[in-house]
């Protein structure tokens, strides 16, 4: 427990100094900012662009932007994105500390592979957590400012939560990976492979129903509160992987030579 | 023989990769409170035995304990270890690395600021405020060390813990070896292919050739074996020792000394069957007789290097 604590704040300071936090501020910031500014305003870029004519034949096939337009956008921004962005700066968590030899000078001290884990995870989650938390309120109160209403904010943390129980899944599978491949590129192709796969099976009907895709491609009916059938099977399924990839992570670690 | 402290002792240790086998059963015996030299060329196994030792690499078969505890992979434990290529923290400086260690050794917070600076002070970092991504390798060789003696450990392994020095590093290091010996009771097992420096520092020897234990002695008990009674006669010039090889070879009753030029004026001398001292008796004798003055006379002692030599060379086989 104690080496747990020691660790926390050692990736803590690790995702600070390494200017990962900032990344992935600045990441989820941009798309709090810019996804209502797109939402509302898409009509006018439009008839900036376009000779008067055609503009006006384009804007009659839209109809006018509504608030959840701007969730759309922030969503469609988000899921992508933004998970990419995650696997590519977590792909390396536990591989580089194996390849430079800095895991093991922290093991011959004692510390336990699950400690070592754990605490990458941790830290890893709760930043992006934070991260896409402080969005969404962002999101929310320019959505507001913009079309004078931004939805029941339960809902729209509903829709929120459920992407970022999907960050926390794509997460322990990131480490999974990392523990595994021998080198980044390898890593990198099983984290996009595990986010790709996912989506690919949730798409599958009968399948689908036990694969939590729909955490990211639900969020819009969940932010205007309806709760799609699935969603309870999704949160357990999710958790459960989440916590499965983990141990599996610590076990591969415990036999591993590095 | 009283039963002894064993500070790292491994049986039938073997470790066999996929393309080599480059450890060979073999069994380890360290005494508590030795400083142990592990010598071996490249490639002969040292790195692979001692992250084995550590815990790092798992064993194909054998078992090790450390202070007569079992050692098992993946376990860390209360020693400390230099690895062969010690890396860090790019983002941390060499304080935040070591209290960092710290407090993995569970050293209490009231401890650790002075223990950091007096580590850092010994291994001759305090000066060094930048982040570690900008050490040199010699730099890291030193924070390496450092980290090892956080925990004041009882049994300390360093792989090649001068290779990346400047000279006056390595006179740091094999220093701070010294003093790891004057309390009597810590163990420094260390690799290196630097021979002086074992001889200097360590009383244990192990030699390891193709990942087969050849050697493993307290190196005083090693000379004494690999001793040669033999001498070294050295003159000033090339005429006082002409007249001294003529005077041997005209004295065939001498007692059968014999004489070996290794230079114009320097002979190893031999004695069929007589001992250090009785050699030098008579080569004294001898020179006293025909009036030679000589410039030096030595017994000849093995050094580490010849020992070196001769046991690789001794079942290691053809390379
Ligand atoms: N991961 C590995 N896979 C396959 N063979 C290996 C591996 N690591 C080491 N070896 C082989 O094991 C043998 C011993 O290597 P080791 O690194 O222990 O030697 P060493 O005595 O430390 O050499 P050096 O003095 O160069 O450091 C070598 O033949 C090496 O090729
Ligand atoms: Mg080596």
């Amino acid at each position: 427990m104690n080496h747990f604590l020691v660790l926390l704040e050692k990736e803590a300071r690790e995702i600070l100094r390494t200017k990962k936090l900032l990344v992935l501020v600045c990441v989820f910031l941009f798309f709090a900012f810019i996804s209502p500014l797109l939402a509302r305003f898409m009509g006018e870029f439009f008839e900036f662009l376009l000779p008067a004519a055609e503009a006006e034949q384009f804007m009659a096939l839209f109809p006018a932007p509504t608030w959840i337009d701007s969730y759309v956008q922030f969503y469609s921004n988000a899921t992508q994105m933004g998970t990419i962005v995650i696997i590519l700066l977590f792909m390396g968590l536990i591989l580089r500390e194996k390849r430079s030899g800095t895991a093991d000078l922290v093991f011959c001290k004692g510390v336990s592979p699950a400690s070592f884990v754990l605490a990458k995870f941790t830290v890893a989650g709760i930043a992006a957590l934070l991260c896409l938390l402080v969005a969404i309120l962002i999101n929310y109160g320019y959505t507001v400012f913009l079309f004078g209403e931004g939805g029941a904010l339960g809902h729209v943390m509903a829709g929120a939560g459920a992407y970022g129980l999907f960050v926390l899944l794509i997460l322990a599978w990131v480490i999974l990976a990392s523990t595994l491949a021998k080198s980044t590129g390898i890593s990198a192709v099983l984290g996009f492979m595990g986010f790709m796969g996912l989506l690919a099976l949730s798409a599958i009907p009968r399948l689908g129903r036990f694969v939590p895709g729909g955490l990211m491609t639900q969020n819009i009916p969940l932010t205007l509160g309806n709760f799609y059938p699935d969603f309870a099977a999704h949160l357990g399924v999710a958790a459960g992987l989440t916590a499965m990839f983990l141990v599996l992570a610590v076990w591969i670690l415990k036999r591993q030579e590095l | 023989m009283s039963t002894q402290l064993l500070a790292v002792e491994a049986r039938g240790l073997t470790k066999r990769y996929k393309t080599a086998l480059a450890v060979d059963n073999i069994d380890i015996a360290v005494p508590a409170g030795c400083c142990c030299g592990f010598l071996g060329k490249n490639g002969a196994g040292k790195t692979t035995t001692l992250k084995m030792l550590v815990g790092l690499k798992k064993p194909t078969v054998g078992s090790i304990s450390i202070m007569e505890r079992p050692q098992l992979f993946g376990r860390g434990g209360s020693f400390g270890y230099l690895p062969d290529v010690p890396n860090f923290y790019g983002y941390m400086n060499g304080a935040e690395f070591l209290t960092f260690c710290a407090k993995l050794c569970g050293i209490p917070a009231a401890a650790r600021g002075a223990k950091v600076k007096a580590l850092l002070e010994k291994v001759g970092l305090s000066k060094a405020r930048a982040a570690i991504s900008g050490y040199s390798r010699g730099m890291k060789q030193r924070l390496g060390i450092a980290q090892a003696l956080i925990n004041d450990p009882q049994v300390i392994f360093m792989d090649e813990p001068v290779s990346a020095l400047d000279p006056i590093g390595r006179r740091d290091v094999i220093d701070i070896i010294h003093s790891l010996k004057a309390g009597g009771d810590k163990t420094v097992i260390f690799s290196t292919h630097i021979l002086n420096d074992v001889e200097e520092v360590c009383d244990y020897v192990l030699i390891i050739e193709k990942g087969r234990i050849m050697a493993q002695d307290y190196l005083a008990d090693l000379k004494a074996r690999h001793k040669r009674d033999e001498g070294e006669v050295r003159f000033h010039d090339a005429e006082t020792a002409a007249q001294f090889a003529a005077a041997v070879g005209n004295a065939p009753a001498e007692g059968g000394l014999l004489a070996q030029p290794i230079s114009p004026v320097a002979f190893t001398l031999r004695l069929p069957g007589a001992d250090s001292r009785q050699l030098s008796r008579h080569v004294n004798a001898l020179l006293h007789a025909h009036a030679l003055p000589m410039e030096s006379y030595a017994a000849h002692n093995p050094s580490l290097e010849d020992i070196f030599y001769a046991t690789i060379n001794n079942e290691g086989g053809a390379l």
